[in-house]
């Protein structure tokens, strides 16, 4: 067991940490846009990042070179990481495109498939979004309506998709839909990518809590799909939907940049209570600790995990508790942010300065996150039953083909 | 970056699993719950034969010589047996004390009779909280001899030689050493304890003889170490302890039905043990954050023990409740295993100071160290 970085790391380290002095992009410090927006200047910022990223084998870290990664160690990315998160670089556009949707073009995409579209996608010049939620079809995925069907040139495609992040700004999307609907659920359901200027396919941007759009409606009239934007076997889509969500980082990684306890020591540092420095207030010291014990607990838990990978072991499902825990971590350490200012958070944050950014951001999307990516609810069933070994629920719907479950129950769409 | 214990490390975890599996198992702690010791001899005997309370003991002393975090590997497997006797948390943090602090005679005295068990340790720290509930507390020193009352002594009852690490003492000087419970003037009270299975007892001293003794800042700074090292190797014992509490309450979530239904099917159920799930797992990973911290001699120690103490006892005291909330009215039968965990958590959590007093000092901890560790982000952005 050893924190420290062994000689080779601490020189890795060192050039990466020299190299980022030299070459780092700055988020837009003037934009005064919510965190989570990307604007066309804020796209156009990260990916010149990206691609200064790729020239010096900085990004996709673990691929091949041939895929325009660096042919690394999971412990250099983990480093890089480690860097990189110390300067305020534009984040909110590669996450889903290169954490949860190329991988899965690289586990279920044929050699030509991956060469064609892994590497524009790390150089950032394309850019992957994942169509899977449906209005209907949330935690109970499984369940969605879009019909995928077969014709002579492809699939035609009609339904719709929710909650799809930067589909406003994607090129390419991963698509969940239902090519049988004769076969239980999770049995008749395909994954295929589109390209997003397709014709009959339109995303209408959704305005949340926070008054930004980061999430999109998604809608397919007559969508045309050849077949060889097929990923994996028809009727196989439910597994390969699974190895997606599986890839996302913040499943198991801290990584949510949410308030944490630094962030916390940093918001409330000069604020006095009744004269009492806020951070002497019992109120303070407990949530302190709370915070402490969940988000450096959720860094040593990810750092155990990057260990087990090193030896070539694959994490179990009991590492998985990142989202779980920063979410709500970072939505009540944001609360307590917000009492410790009294009367000044009743006002906007563009009224409360930089400083205030991050609390603001981890009180909207904090709640987002307990949602987003399995809702807590689901995580906890998921827990309860992969790693406790406990049985699943009763399921009304088990075994029964989709077309033979009522509407109400699936949440057919009007 | 290697945050997991090595392979051999690993190794013998599993061995000592298998040991306390068939040397103590939960009727053995059942047996001396209900006031039958007879078979604690015995098991005293094999666990020492087996090297466990000797772990950390130089070879030469007769010990096997290993690091702290072979020490923490194998108590956690204590803690999950509910071992009835202080045979590998408390003799490890006496014999990394002996070895670090003491001089040779005092080491020579006792590390080979820790290792061998024909000593028995407890720790007395200084007591961190005092009221009405605390007696008159307090010692002080004249010459190498000490007198004064050692009001709660975890593992007292059973112990012959004590660790005296007296730090917070108001105006007066800390104090280090080795007290050997049958010397002139140290008398012993029993002392009713909740937890049947550990039993505590109150220390009358009357000039009795310090051995190793240290005093002044050079004993505080050693009462300051040995009580974040203690906080460590206990929160391992906590782990163990958690986790078998957790798989007690699974184990009767998968053969206990109602409404025609395994209650463990039921996301009531399911959720309320995610969530112990979830403070086990956070709870392991500041555990060994807390080894690394003391077995790399680390300036990170107090900070690294404080997290692990605070999450180690809030996780063990959480899933002993919610074991027994599980087994429903049963669970608060004695014929349920289930007060076995209750109250063992109780007492892991009530030793070295609570975890209130814990969860102060890791806020001050973190205040020094975040607010600095900011300031260099500040500066690099």
């Amino acid at each position: 067991m050893d924190f420290e970085d062994s000689p080779q790391e601490r020189a890795y380290r060192a050039r990466a940490a020299a190299w980022l002095k030299q070459n780092v992009v700055l988020d837009d410090p003037a934009d005064g846009t919510p965190v989570g927006e990307v604007t066309a200047e804020r796209l156009r910022l990260a990916r010149t990042w990206q691609a200064r990223k790729v020239a010096a084998g900085y990004a996709a870290i673990t691929y091949p070179k041939e895929y325009g990664g660096a042919g690394g160690t999971i412990v250099e990315e983990l480093i890089f990481e480690e860097e990189e998160a110390r300067f305020r670089v534009p984040r909110g556009v590669f996450e889903i495109s290169l954490g949860n949707c190329v991988p899965t073009v690289m586990a279920f995409g044929d050699v030509e498939t991956r060469r064609r579209y892994v590497p524009p996608a790390v150089r950032g010049e394309e850019i992957w979004c994942q169509l899977f939620s449906e209005p209907g079809a949330g935690s109970d995925l499984a369940g969605l309506w879009t019909r995928a069907a077969r014709n002579e040139q492809g699939w035609l495609v009609n339904g719709q998709k929710v909650w799809t992040s930067g589909a406003h700004f994607a090129d390419y999307g991963l698509l969940l839909a239902r090519t049988d609907p004769t076969v239980p659920k999770h049995r008749g359901l395909t994954m295929f990518f589109v390209r997003m200027d397709t014709v009959g396919l339109e995303s209408r941007p959704i305005r949340q809590l926070d008054g930004s759009s980061e999430f999109n409606e998604v809608f397919f009239s007559d969508v045309l799909i050849p077949d060889e934007q097929r990923l994996g076997d028809i009727g196989a889509g439910w597994s390969v939907a699974m190895a997606t969500l599986g890839f996302e980082r913040g499943a198991v990684g801290g990584g949510l940049r949410l308030l944490d306890h630094t962030g916390l020591l940093e918001v409330v540092e000069d604020v006095r209570i009744d004269g009492l420095s806020a951070l002497e207030t019992p109120r303070f010291e407990e949530q302190l600790v709370d915070t402490y014990v969940r988000s450096e607990g959720i860094r040593l838990n990810y750092l155990r995990a990057v260990t087990e990978l090193s030896r070539d072991r694959v994490p179990g499902p009991e590492y998985a508790i990142g989202k779980l825990v920063s979410a709500r971590s970072g939505q009540q350490s944001a609360q307590t942010a917000l009492e410790m200012i009294g009367e000044a958070g009743l006002l906007d944050a563009c009224e409360l300065g930089e400083r205030w950014r991050l609390a603001e951001r981890s009180w909207t999307w904090g709640a987002a996150l307990r949602i987003a990516g399995g809702s807590e609810e689901i995580l906890k069933t998921l827990l309860a039953e992969r790693v406790l070994g406990l049985p699943p629920e009763p399921r009304v719907d088990k075994g029964i083909p989709f077309n033979r479950l009522s509407e109400e129950s699936t949440g057919k769409p009007k | 970056m290697n945050f997991d214990f090595s392979p051999e490390q690993l190794e013998l975890r599993e061995q000592a699993r298998n040991f306390f599996r068939r040397a103590c198992p939960l009727e053995r702690v059942r047996e001396v719950a209900d006031g039958n010791e007879a078979g604690l001899a015995a098991l005293w005997k094999e666990a020492c034969q087996y090297g466990i309370a000797g772990l950390v003991v130089p070879q030469d002393h007769g010990g096997l010589g290993f690091s702290p975090l072979e020490l923490c590997v194998v108590t956690e497997e204590a803690g999950r047996a509910l071992v009835p006797a202080p045979v590998a948390g408390p003799p490890g943090v006496m014999a990394l004390g002996l070895t670090r602090y003491a001089d040779e005679a005092t080491r020579t005295r006792w590390l080979p009779r820790l290792a061998s068990g024909d000593s028995v340790p407890a720790l007395a720290f200084a007591p961190v909280h005092s009221g009405r509930f605390h007696g008159e507390p307090g010692i002080a020193l004249r010459d190498r001899f000490v007198s004064g009352v050692i009001d709660v002594v975890p593992d007292g009852a059973v112990a012959d030689v004590l660790l005296v690490a007296w730090s917070e003492t108001e105006g007066a000087d800390a104090i280090l050493g080795w007290v050997d419970v049958s010397s002139a003037g140290a008398e012993r009270a029993l002392r009713v304890s909740t937890d049947p299975t550990r039993k505590v007892a109150r220390f009358l001293l009357e000039g009795s003889e310090m051995h190793g003794l240290m005093i002044g800042p050079q004993a505080r700074e050693a009462c300051v170490w040995l009580r974040n090292a203690a906080a460590v190797v206990i929160a391992f014992e906590q782990l163990g302890l958690a986790e078998r509490a957790l798989q007690q309450a699974v184990d009767y979530a998968l053969v206990r039905t109602t409404f025609g239904r395994l209650i463990g099917s039921y996301q009531a159920i399911k959720h309320k043990l995610a969530d112990v799930l979830v403070s086990i797992q956070l709870a392991r990973a500041h555990a060994y954050m807390g080894a690394w911290a003391l077995a790399s001699d680390s300036p990170r120690l107090a900070l690294a023990a404080a997290a692990a103490r605070v999450a180690c006892t809030e996780a063990s005291v959480l899933a002993a409740q919610e074991n027994l909330q599980v087994h429903g009215g049963f669970g608060y039968t004695w014929a349920s295993d289930c007060h076995l965990f209750y109250r063992r958590a109780r007492y892991y959590g009530a030793m070295l100071g609570s975890v209130a007093a814990w969860r102060h000092r890791l806020a001050n901890a973190i205040r020094g160290s975040a607010l600095s560790g900011a300031r260099t982000r500040q500066r690099l952005v």
